[in-house]
């Protein structure tokens, strides 16, 4: 919890002293290796894997799989995010080669190329809530259940949602971007192949219950989670505005960490399990500026 | 000539899923559940029906849902 003396303390402070007494306690939270999200990337990875033969040889049934599948799926995005910040290292850093390994890996099973993750991604945090610039603005929802149904409506083949990364993409018109492009294509040939490959030699339910049906559940549940509860109602673009804390039923752990994700909008560098006592330390900041910390 | 292709075969997704995907997923429900199919009408042609039927509406429409 917050220290009392600072919560009296800030008060008395103008917005700069503000902004220098944030850095200062934002900083204590960043740096070291995040081996928490390193195993979790490559455990959760390895262990989606692992429900392939192990459903195919019949040692784990299909109605047993579904849900692990749809569980390890919704995981596969946090440890890629922490690399697509640079947690784990920097370019030029030693350990470098390991932040985009992991980065590239975790997002196999959610099929989300780590490029089109990355770019888009930091798009989203140079214009969060902008109707035409934010690519996952289409997020933006009434409410919990007008957000599950416009999350299924948006990945319909004519839906504009569904286009979204692909503008975000065509808009910045990069070598990176075309180089993300070009991932993005090549995962969903591959997907599209293991799909009609496995369905033809009579293993579609498999594929549908460890993959295809998993991706989707894992898509509304993330695309909740990270994007549509801490930044609702998602008309604010303000640095203190645009994302809010909230508190869920299902705590910290079920919501991956996003009740506090308003540290991370305002220090992206901040490993995701230290954001809980980051935003207890900084909430007497966060309060001063304004921020919508609703009963957390 | 290969983004030709490749835009083809992207904007006739939702058919070719239907078919290379949706009718042997169909196909393989329909022999698990054991329901009785009239005649010797095989489930794959079943399957594949459903499966081609709805990637084609999805095609002219734009939504599987």
């Amino acid at each position: 919890m917050s220290h009392p003396d600072l919560v009296a303390d800030v008060a008395a402070l103008d917005s700069r002293e503000l902004a220098r007494l944030e850095m200062e306690i934002a900083d204590r939270y960043m740096g070291g290796l995040p081996w928490g999200s390193i195993a979790w990337g490559f455990g959760n990875l390895v262990f989606w894997l692992s429900l392939w033969p192990l459903t195919l040889s019949g040692l784990l049934p299909l109605w047993a799989a579904f849900p692990l599948a749809c569980i390890s799926v919704s995981l596969g995005y946090l440890p890629s995010h922490e690399a697509q910040h640079y947690i784990i290292a920097r370019p030029g850093e030693r350990l470098f080669w390991l932040n985009e390994l992991l980065g590239h890996l975790s997002t196999i099973p959610l099929l989300l190329p780590y490029r089109v993750a990355r770019l888009t991604h930091y798009e989203h945090h140079i214009h969060t809530n902008d109707p035409e610039l934010d690519p996952d603005i289409g997020t933006r929802a009434a409410n919990g259940w007008d957000f599950i149904r416009r999350s299924i409506a948006g990945r319909q083949p004519g839906a504009r949602a569904a286009a979204s990364y692909g503008a975000t993409l065509q808009r910045l018109a990069t070598p990176e971007a075309g180089r993300a492009v070009r991932d993005a294509l090549i995962y969903q040939l591959v997907f599209l192949a293991v799909l009609f490959g496995m369905a033809w030699t009579g293993h579609a339910l498999e594929a549908a219950l460890i993959w295809w049906l998993p991706r989707h559940v894992a898509q509304t549940y993330i695309g909740f989670y990270l994007s549509w509860a801490p930044h609702h109602p998602a008309n604010e673009t303000g640095r203190y505005s645009n994302t809010r804390a909230f508190r869920s039923h299902l705590g910290n752990i079920l919501t991956m960490g996003m009740q506090y994700h308003i540290v991370h909008h305002l220090h992206p560098r901040i490993p995701l399990m230290r954001t809980p006592a980051a935003y207890w330390a900084l909430r007497p900041i966060l309060a001063a500026r304004g921020c919508d910390l609703e009963r957390l | 000539m290969a983004k030709f292709i490749l835009t083809r075969v992207f904007q006739a997704m939702p058919l070719l899923f239907g078919l290379g995907f949706l009718g042997p997923l169909f196909s393989e429900i329909l022999q698990r559940s054991g329901l009785p199919l009239p005649a010797s009408i095989p489930t794959l042609a079943v399957g594949m029906a459903i499966g081609g039927v709805w990637g084609a509406i999805a095609l002219r429409t734009g939504r599987w849902l």
